[in-house]
């Protein structure tokens, strides 16, 4: 166990700037699951909306009324760099401008642009929103075949849009309890945490243990290279799973959630990824990088998987292409199980048994890349270096 | 004597395989992962016919006929199958089919998850609702009336007219690469770190020996200092020619200054290194982990992870958008794109030029005058 337990001294002595990387990624990560409200692609949230009636005729304010229903409509902008500043940070989604003469044009059966908009980010709801307007303007026009008047048309029209859809979402088992819907968002971004600290704590540690002095003098000890790896392994196992239950139970309590349940899943999600980052921390220290090294392949490997497999950007939006790329990488099959017990596609036992299996499957790969990198670095090299040192 | 540190600072940076890796490779491998990945987003968007199971509890006549119009034509918005209940759930939870639509008195729909397929069906059958709530009506007030209405209702209308906010790029997602930079500019932090630690002899040997020599301490940090804040420089114009030129990000707003402004950011970075390496004595591996860990969570702090936080932050606290350097240097990028004068892009060059004196000011107060009984 001397491997085992030199492994845990040098992370001892690394625990300053561990728990550094610890605490920051912890309040990121609990910053990230405040800052996503959990509404996804298909929930009609509410527009943040300014509306200025220049009309101000009974039609126009039938329209304002119209669109004010389920929306937020702003009141407080005093001027137009106010509004522009609002859309730039996102506080304002869309700006509607009902012009001067909207109600004669109405009644004389003018419909070409007689409402203006403007918005700053295109988005799903920003189209929506143009087509609901060209919908009112239409179903206006249709009731006034009926002989109606244009405000008669107009509240006929707020009437049939105003009209609800029932939308169920069908489930095969036990639906997902509101209240782990928090949980499941703090899950979500566990990819990016995981990495970012077990790479970030582990490396150094584990290059440490590979430098020429330790490494040299347990090469000419008793202990043969398996056990020394496995005892590695070991070491590194207990750490990882005691920040998996640190993370783990801290975000629980955090967001108030007792686990049960599918919920247990995403717990077992978040141990096997997290044993996927310690591995692939192993195999990177393996090459003996310098911090700087490390710090950058920490982000490239964190940053650049997380944005592929869906963990910033849901997977909804991106491109076929782009996740037929990420079906390769560990951290979509992760966030795939998280998305189908948050009910955004179908849970199946199968299909989330397949999620686990293909993210041990990288484990494993990894391992054994790990023991075949160390293999041809250090144990095949010592024999050869040590000849060429006889040689001289 | 200064020129000649100034000489060796530049190629110590130069010739560093971290520099190489940190300032070079990172953007190309992180803008390309970007582009990979926002570049299909809009893609993403193009409508196919979407298949759906029709469970029919009862007879619906209006539904029918405008479902018969929605599978019908060139390109049809649906592809209808009649089905039982069960069936219809099977082949919803197989993916055969997206969601399941309820034919009674009224229309009702059920889905599998939450996606933009699901968002559509949901916006055709309250479509579906409107078209049926017309035309009862008119078969209940005037039914000669049916055929104008029906006309007027599959009129194409364009009643609201769009208002260009900017003449520049209004792409959500190239605030992405707003904070790409930034980060690369804000990542010069190791650079000014290693102009701290060379210059103290309790955290490396070229300090120790740099502190025994006859350069007075101001020449070598002011050496180091422009030396890294070159190096940083070049590294920053590389970046916004690989995003610009080799990815064709359209940036928007004047090339020139976005160039002039990514390399004040570059600088930026490296005073606040030059302040984090010059505060206390932590030995450098917490020194890196403190400037690494708040690089980060400042790059959040902008959007570099999720693009809505700078929004959010504006609602709930205003004044972290303004303090943050990261946020100040991605927002100048933007204010450059969005806004026609330069008011509010000088306002946070400001920012950025206020900054980079207060850390260097700092740095130097915590780097002068240390004395070493023993290393």
């Amino acid at each position: 166990m001397q491997v085992f337990n030199a492994f845990l001294r040098v992370l001892r002595s690394k625990f300053g700037s561990a728990i550094i990387y610890i605490v920051l990624f912890f309040i990121v990560g609990i910053m990230m699951t405040r800052a996503d409200s959990g509404t996804s692609v298909w929930e009609k949230t509410k527009m943040v909306m300014v509306i200025e009636d220049l009309d101000d005729t009974p039609e126009s304010r039938k329209l304002v009324e119209f669109i004010s229903e389920g929306n937020v409509v702003k009141d407080d902008f005093t001027n137009e760099d106010d509004i522009t500043d609002a859309m730039y940070y996102t506080m304002l989604d869309y700006v509607v401008t009902i012009p001067k003469g909207y109600a004669e044009k109405l009644a004389s059966g003018q419909t070409e642009g007689i409402i203006e908009s403007r918005h700053m980010h295109e988005s799903y709801a920003v189209a929506n929103m143009g087509m609901l307007l060209d919908e009112y303007v239409s179903t206006v026009m249709a009731y006034r075949q009926l002989g109606k008047t244009p405000l008669e048309a107009s509240e006929a029209a707020c009437k049939a849009l105003g009209a609800k859809v029932d939308v169920t979402i069908a489930q095969e088992e036990g639906k997902t309890e509101d209240a782990a819907s928090m949980m499941l968002i703090y899950f979500r971004y566990m990819p990016y945490i995981f990495l970012c600290v077990i790479m970030n704590t582990l490396c150094p540690a584990l290059v440490a243990m590979n430098k020429k002095d330790l490494r040299f003098r347990t090469d000419c000890s008793g202990l043969t290279p398996q056990s020394y790896t496995m005892q590695q392994f070991a070491a590194s196992a207990l750490y990882i799973v005691a920040l998996w239950a640190v993370f783990t139970v801290v975000g629980a309590v955090i967001n108030g959630v007792m686990f049960s349940g599918r919920l247990w899943l995403a717990v077992l999600n978040g141990l096997v990824f997290a044993l996927f980052s310690a591995v692939f921390a192993l195999f990177v220290s393996e090459f003996s990088p310098n911090p700087n090294v490390i710090t950058a392949i920490t982000q490239i490997a964190s940053l650049g998987m997380c944005f592929l497999c869906g963990v910033f950007v849901d997977q909804a939006l991106l491109g076929g292409g782009v996740l037929a790329a990420a079906r390769f990488l560990p951290a979509y099959w992760y966030v795939r199980l998280i998305r189908m017990l948050n009910s955004d596609i179908v849970f199946t036992t199968g299909e989330a048994a397949l999620c686990l299996g293909i993210q041990a499957g990288f484990v494993a790969v990894f391992v054994l890349l790990t023991i075949l990198v160390h293999r041809a670095r250090y144990v095949s090299a010592a024999p050869r270096k040590a000849a060429a040192g006889s040689a001289a | 004597m200064f020129l000649h540190n100034l000489k060796y600072e530049i190629k110590l940076v130069l010739r560093a395989k971290s520099f190489i890796i940190w300032l070079m490779l990172f953007p190309i491998i992180l803008g390309t992962l970007f582009k990979v990945a926002f570049g299909s987003i809009y893609q993403n968007e193009t409508f196919d016919t979407i298949p759906v199971a029709v469970v029919k509890i009862s007879e619906n006549e209006v539904f029918d006929e405008m479902l018969t119009a929605l599978t019908t034509g060139e390109q049809p918005a649906l592809k209808a199958i009649s089905e039982e209940e069960a069936k219809a759930k099977e082949m919803l939870f197989d993916g055969d089919v997206k969601g399941i639509l309820y034919v009674g008195k009224t229309v009702e729909l059920s889905v599998s998850g939450r996606g933009m397929t699901q968002t559509i069906l949901q916006e055709i059958v309250g479509r579906c609702r409107v078209y049926e709530t017309v035309i009862r009506d008119t078969m209940a007030t005037d039914p000669s009336s049916l055929e104008a209405v029906i006309k007027e209702l599959s009129t194409e209308v364009d009643a609201c007219r769009e208002v260009p906010v900017t003449q520049g790029n209004p792409d959500v997602y190239v605030q992405y690469f707003y904070n790409l930079i930034a980060m690369v500019a804000i990542c010069g932090c190791n650079t000014g770190l290693h102009v701290s630690i060379d210059n103290q002899a309790n955290q490396s040997v070229v300090g120790a020996r740099k502190n025994c020599s006859g350069t007075p301490k101001s020449i070598n940090l002011t050496a180091g200092l422009i030396g890294s804040c070159i190096s940083q420089g070049v590294s920053m114009i590389f970046c916004v020619t690989f995003l610009r030129f080799v990815l064709q990000v359209n940036f928007g707003g004047n090339l020139l200054l976005l160039y002039l402004c990514s390399v004040m950011a570059g600088c930026l970075g490296v005073a606040m290194g030059f302040f984090i390496g010059s505060v206390g004595r932590a030995r450098f591996e917490v020194k890196v982990a403190i400037a690494m860990s708040i690089s980060m969570v400042l790059c959040f702090m902008s959007g570099l992870m999720m693009g809505n936080i700078k929004g959010i932050l504006a609602e709930k606290a205003p004044w972290a958008n303004r303090v943050n350097p990261v946020a100040i240097i991605s927002d100048s990028f933007y204010c450059l794109n969005i806004y026609s004068d330069y008011r509010r892009f000088l306002t946070k060059v400001l920012g950025m030029g206020i900054y980079i004196v207060i850390f260097t000011i700092l740095g130097v107060l915590f780097a002068r005058r240390k004395k070493y009984a023993s290393i």
